[in-house]
């Protein structure tokens, strides 16, 4: 199946603003998480040393926030997009 | 109004606008661009989550603090020098409750509204960016 993952600010410049990825169905968004990283040269941006989401990581999924610690038990669909912010700094 | 702009912001007109016969008090929150050795400001912004999370932010101050008007203008864009990033007006009964809902949005705006700022230098540019685990 292929998803998309856009990213903004900090991750836009190592991932890209928005990249489609090829996974297996039933992957999971720390599959899709694990993947992007992969793609680039900063994946400890993303990722720690043992192969989880940085908790600093927020991301969307269809307009709900999934914490870190749950991207592993929500599966993907065809289709589905994925955004990821770095951690935020307005105001 | 609940808002995000490229322009410039006026507070005045935000000011003046929150002046109601059932309120006693109007605290105003004015975030301007700092001089820490940079040249401007240029801020990022999910536009879409941010107005949705400003919104929800909004509503929720008017509940918890009883508040009578509320206006957060969020800037985006380059920004020079002493430019105003963030408008935050609200107006209460009494000033207890404004003062602490001008500073419980301005936190919540801190802690998760998606929106970056990025230090433009003479020679160069870097995104603030916190590595603190669970920041």
């Amino acid at each position: 199946m292929k998803i998309l993952i856009r990213c903004y600010a900090r991750f836009r410049d190592a991932f890209g603003e928005e990249q489609a990825l090829e996974l297996p169905e039933g992957a999971t968004i720390l599959d899709a998480v694990r993947t992007l990283a992969g793609t680039g040269p900063d994946a400890e941006l993303l990722i720690d040393n043992v192969g989880n989401i940085r908790s600093y990581v927020m991301i969307m999924h269809h307009d709900v926030r999934v914490s870190p610690m749950e991207a592993e038990s929500v599966s993907l669909s065809d289709g589905d997009m994925i955004i990821l912010f770095p951690p935020v700094s307005g105001g | 109004m609940i808002a995000i702009t490229r322009d410039p912001i006026d507070p005045y007109r935000f000011i003046e606008s929150a002046k109601k016969p059932e309120t006693g008090g109007i605290v105003t929150f004015i975030g301007t661009v700092r001089d820490d050795g940079i040249e401007a400001l240029d801020l990022d912004v999910c536009e879409e989550v941010a107005l949705s999370d400003l919104n929800k932010i909004a509503e929720q101050a008017t509940a918890d603090y009883h508040l009578n008007t509320v206006d957060i203008i969020h800037r985006v864009g380059r920004m020079q020098l002493t430019e105003t990033i963030l408008v935050i007006v609200v107006g209460s009964s009494h000033r207890q409750e404004g003062f602490a809902a001008c500073s419980w949005i301005l936190e919540q705006i801190k802690a998760f509204v998606p929106i970056w700022k990025k230090d433009i230098w003479k020679n160069g540019e870097s995104w603030h960016f916190s590595k603190e685990e669970g920041n």
